[in-house]
């Protein structure tokens, strides 16, 4: 346990230390369209994930959400003239109090149901960007919406604003984590598993999904600040179907089973849609048979992915160096993937009792 | 409960995701490779070029509603590199092309990867209307590079708040409307009209170009009808569109059009048609059913006429036709509208001898004076760098083979950006919206 300890820090200093250096060796192109771009599309996959994996609500509203807060920052920064912080302020609010209206409506359905009112909900949002031209200026949008310049923070330059949309990332990430392991938290993901249990023990379900579903709005709208200052423009094709699709994209790319999906699936779909077109003009196809193979062959995403080689590489190598020195070795970070198996509780993904079931004759074996 | 849930949420995962996230940032780095040096872009890694070289990067939109027309246009850049033999003053030139899917953010990102990542050293682009706008934005961002409009027509690119080394040798959806509302007004002879039209930027100056004109002539437009992108029902349009009028004045495109013109035609309704630029294109005419009687004589406007009969026209759809057997029965206007720029940018190239030295300063000087023959006659710059050039009212008129196609009805020569209108005085009118011009 150790051991497993030892690698991990260590893996988190690796990442740690690439994330801050990261505008110190890579062009501007990088820290601007892969880096930061990663960063914000991930803090609103990170919202659809905690509800969809931790909640069973695969909500289809939070690019919704996403604009309400940007539409709001542009109209009250560029029409009105107001200063930045009273953008922000109220854009984040706006996202709160919508996704507090939206759950209202939405969270007593499930399944298909919620997944239709949420869309519903997402197209309410995007016809009213698209119509209402007095507010919006309609499918131009608004235009010139530039990042503020605090004290000597200039958040125009690439790299500062790189370091600020790393710092809200990382506080959003390391506060659901907090959360997730929270009284709140557990109690949310006992309600997805089983609702009429925790129900009879006294939860009120109702109330726990409009709270989570309030949350994840906020940090859509987190998501929402930053994308605005990112493309110095907002219009409704930012927030069409087809972002609402590619978001969920992201979630499962990622995997809904993790926090730090939601990351890892932006990143490989920023590089992925920026990368594929130079090697071939159907770039959409490449897109499409990504998706498709990670949904089919890995239901838990680029982490299960990882977690499945993770395995794989630790059952191998100690059969060669044999276990004990194989798990003192830093050099075998994933060793300790193995460890916690056989005590989850948790049957919500079909793509994990894959797993479990595939790997434990194996290990019967390895075990005799 | 509490400690059995809790697993599920522990880092049991981490290491994975840790390693995953350290492979994938190290792959983007490995892309990324060194980091841009002062001079501004001169070699970010993975698409060096060498010093024989001049890349063009070409945006246009190969997703979404305008995946045609973005195909199109990528022919005519190709048209234009091979009329110069794929070489410029003893440089190479190459193509880089990104797409987009007609969206202002997406055409941000494909403009910025093709300047800051793919190294292209004059980009040509982009399509629609308000992705212009975008990309004049970014291009403020870039002195140091050089910009050049595919074919979108949003006139604010260029007259109101212009980028410095933003180029646009095509005119935009105003220009493009010259000579229709006198040509309505005087030989058409219809006084009061009504207006259908899609709600945004694109229709917006288009209306505003033709009233321009047809207002000062005379005429009236006592209602205007503005209808969202794709609408597909227009009953309620078509009923409430007053008896008393001599036209209807249609600015949709694509589908819209046609679901227009077939409910039109089913309501029986009377009025004459009048048409903006892709109201009545070859996209339209070519659908089958029963529209074709219904279209004939529709007059329109814009920077291209199929049957123009000028020599240079012929010999630009001649040359098309040839070199894309699989592209469209005749060039459309962007794939004339990108052949123009990308001209441009390679005659001014010629006359430099291929130097980009100094942040292409050259490069500017000589476009912003640069003047040639395109297949529709002359063309010029104004101070705000936008072209001056003609413009074409046609009719839709049927082939012996029954195919519709625009006729040539009437030329107007150097069509400026304001109309004629002293540019004071124009600005004052103001942007063109849903209210402005008005003359009920």
């Amino acid at each position: 346990m150790s051991a497993a300890r030892t690698t991990r820090l260590i893996a988190l200093i690796v990442l740690a230390g690439l994330l801050l250096t990261f505008p110190l060796f890579a062009s501007e192109f990088f820290v601007v369209q892969i880096g930061i771009q990663s960063l914000f599309l991930g803090l609103v996959a990170l919202s659809l994930i905690f509800l969809a994996g931790y909640g069973g609500l695969v909500s289809l509203a939070q690019v919704a959400l996403y604009g309400s807060a940007g539409y709001t920052l542009a109209i009250l920064t560029v029409t009105y003239g107001l200063p930045w912080f009273v953008g922000v302020g109220a854009g984040l609010l706006a996202s709160t109090l919508l996704a507090a209206i939206f759950a209202l409506v939405s969270v007593r359905t499930q399944g298909i149901y919620f997944l239709m009112i949420t869309l519903a909900e997402a197209m309410l949002v995007f016809y009213f960007a698209e119509q209402n031209r007095s507010l919006t200026n309609g499918h131009t949008g608004i235009n010139g919406i530039q990042p503020p310049t605090v004290g000597a923070l200039v958040m125009s330059d690439p790299t500062t604003f790189y370091y600020i949309t790393l710092l809200v990332a990382v506080l959003v990430y390391l506060g659901m984590r907090y959360m997730m392991g929270s009284p709140f938290g557990l109690a949310f993901q006992g309600i997805r598993d089983n609702a009429q249990r925790m129900q009879s023990l006294g939860f009120n379900i109702f109330a726990h999904r409009v709270a989570a579903f309030t949350l994840a709005g906020l940090i859509a709208g987190i998501g929402g600040i930053l994308g605005v200052w990112y493309n110095g423009a907002i219009s409704p094709g930012s927030i069409d179907l087809t972002r609402t699709i590619d978001l969920l994209i992201i979630a499962v790319l990622g995997g809904l089973v993790s926090l730090e999906g939601a990351f890892v699936g932006a990143l490989f779909f920023t590089l992925i849609t920026n990368f594929a077109s130079s090697f071939t003009d159907r770039f959409n196809t490449v897109i499409g048979l990504a998706f498709l193979l990670v949904a089919l062959f890995f239901p838990d995403g680029l982490i299960g992915l990882s977690r499945k080689t993770a395995q794989l590489v630790t059952r191998t190598v100690p059969r060669r160096k044999g276990g004990l020195e194989a798990s003192q070795s830093p050099s075998n970070l994933p060793n300790a993937a193995i460890h916690p198996k056989g005590t989850s509780s948790d049957s919500r993904n079909v793509g994990k009792q894959f797993l479990t079931t595939s790997v434990n004759p194996e290990e019967k074996e390895e075990r005799q | 409960v509490k400690s059995q849930t809790r697993v599920s949420i522990q880092p049991r995962w981490l290491h994975g995701s840790v390693m995953l996230m350290c492979i994938l940032a190290l792959i983007a780095t490995a892309c990324g490779g060194a980091p841009t040096s002062s001079g501004g872009g001169l070699n970010t890694g993975s698409s060096g070029k060498s010093a024989n070289e001049i890349k063009i990067g070409v945006l246009a939109t190969l997703a979404g509603p305008f995946a045609v027309d973005g195909q199109d246009a990528l022919r005519g850049v190709k048209m234009a590199i091979a009329e110069f033999g794929g070489k410029v003053a003893g440089k190479t030139i190459t193509m880089v092309s990104e797409s987009s899917d007609g969206t202002p953010a997406v055409a941000r990102d494909a403009a910025r990867k093709l300047i800051q990542q793919d190294n292209a050293d004059l980009m040509v682009g982009p399509l629609s209307g308000d992705e212009g706008l975008a990309v004049r934005d970014y291009a403020k961002t870039q002195p140091g590079k050089v910009f050049l409009n595919g074919s979108s027509g949003a006139q604010d690119t260029t007259l109101r708040n212009p980028a410095p080394n933003f180029f646009r040798f095509s005119t935009d959806g105003t220009q493009w409307m010259a000579g229709l509302g006198t040509y309505a007004y005087q030989t058409q002879g219809h006084r009061r009209i009504a207006v259908l039209a899609e709600d945004y930027s694109f229709p917006y100056s288009q209306v505003g170009g033709f009233m321009t004109e047809f207002c000062k002539a005379g005429g009236h437009v006592v209602k205007k009808f503005w209808v969202p992108i794709g609408t597909t029902d227009y009953s309620s349009v078509v009923s409430s569109i007053p008896t008393d009028i001599d036209a209807i004045y249609v600015d949709l495109g694509g589908a819209d059009s046609i679901d227009f013109l077939k409910q039109y035609v089913q309501f029986g309704g009377q009025a004459k048609l009048i048409g903006g630029t892709v109201t009545v294109d070859q996209t339209v005419l070519s659908t089958k059913g029963t529209l074709s009687q219904r279209v004939l004589g529709v007059a329109s406007a814009g920077p291209i006429a199929d049957s123009n009969p000028d020599p240079a026209w012929q010999q630009f759809v001649h040359t098309y036709k040839t070199m894309f057997p699989d592209g469209l029965a005749s060039p459309s206007l962007f794939a004339f509208t990108y052949y123009v720029n990308a001209k441009a940018a390679l005659l001014a190239l010629k006359q430099i001898n291929g130097d980009l030295s100094n942040g292409e300063a050259k490069l500017r000087e000589t476009l912003s004076t640069l003047q040639f023959n395109t297949p529709t006659g002359p063309v010029k710059l104004d101070h705000n760098r936008q072209a001056i050039a003609n413009n074409f009212v046609t009719v839709v008129e049927k082939k012996a083979d029954g195919t519709l196609y625009n006729k040539l009805a009437q030329v107007v020569s150097n069509v400026n950006q304001t109309l004629g209108v002293p540019e004071a005085q124009y600005l004052q009118m103001g942007e063109f919206s849903r209210d402005n011009p008005s003359c009920p």
